[in-house]
């Protein structure tokens, strides 16, 4: 289960970052409205952190990346708690799009997914391509498994299908 | 449980509460047609008029 967590968090990590390197602007807005520093350069150079920092969950199996995996998503969460305990609360940018509601589910769902990486990091799990190497078939329905997930967790995180229409 | 199996049931879950959010969205538009369905009745539009006579 950990790998698993361990993965979607890479997985959420690469795209939110990469949208966020093209698309910094509502990141940026979120930012300055939590009365944090914010420039759209910062934010391009913090979401490519990111995005590096989700690719090597997925190469590598290693503690301290899962640990830093854990602390970032932990670090959304109060992110996003801060956002939506402010009036009149804007997106909060995560994967670059404007309609996106701090919510309570959001903060609760990256509090989640930081345990589970903190657990990953406790229990050694091994990384996407360790057992992709180590066991070829089972590895690739995980990667399909996964990618799937991740996929439906950004939809979750962001407040649901169709979120944007509302 | 093989991560495999773990990333499945992560995966179905997922699913899970993306479906209970469609279903509720969907529930919300067919609340709002219905309160627009039976709100004021809008006047009739006046028919229009031919040129000519």
């Amino acid at each position: 289960m950990t790998t698993a967590l361990l993965t979607i968090c890479g997985m959420l990590l690469i795209a939110a970052g990469g949208l966020k390197v093209v698309i910094p602007g509502p990141a940026t807005d979120a930012l300055a409205v939590a009365g944090l520093p914010s420039h759209p350069l910062l934010v391009r150079a913090g979401a490519l952190a990111e995005l590096l920092l989700g690719a090597a969950a997925l190469v590598w199996s290693d503690r301290t990346v899962a640990i830093l995996v854990g602390l970032s998503f932990a670090a959304f969460a109060a992110f996003v708690e801060r956002l939506r305990r402010l009036p009149d609360a804007p997106s909060c940018g995560c994967f670059g799009g404007a309609g996106e509601v701090p919510s309570a589910r959001h903060v609760v769902g990256n509090l989640l997914l930081a345990v589970g990486c903190l657990a990953a990091a406790a229990t050694h799990a091994p990384s996407m391509v360790t057992l992709l190497r180590q066991h070829p078939s089972t590895g690739a329905v995980f990667v399909v498994a996964t990618v799937t997930a991740a996929w439906l967790a950004g939809l979750v995180l962001r407040g649901g299908p169709g979120s944007e229409l509302s | 449980m093989s991560a495999a199996v773990s990333a499945i049931v992560l995966a179905a879950i997922l699913l899970g509460i993306v479906v209970v959010d469609l279903l509720r969205q969907h529930g919300r538009i067919l609340a709002t047609l219905h309160e627009l369905d039976g709100g004021e009745d809008q006047p009739e539009a006046e028919p229009p008029v031919t040129p000519g006579r």
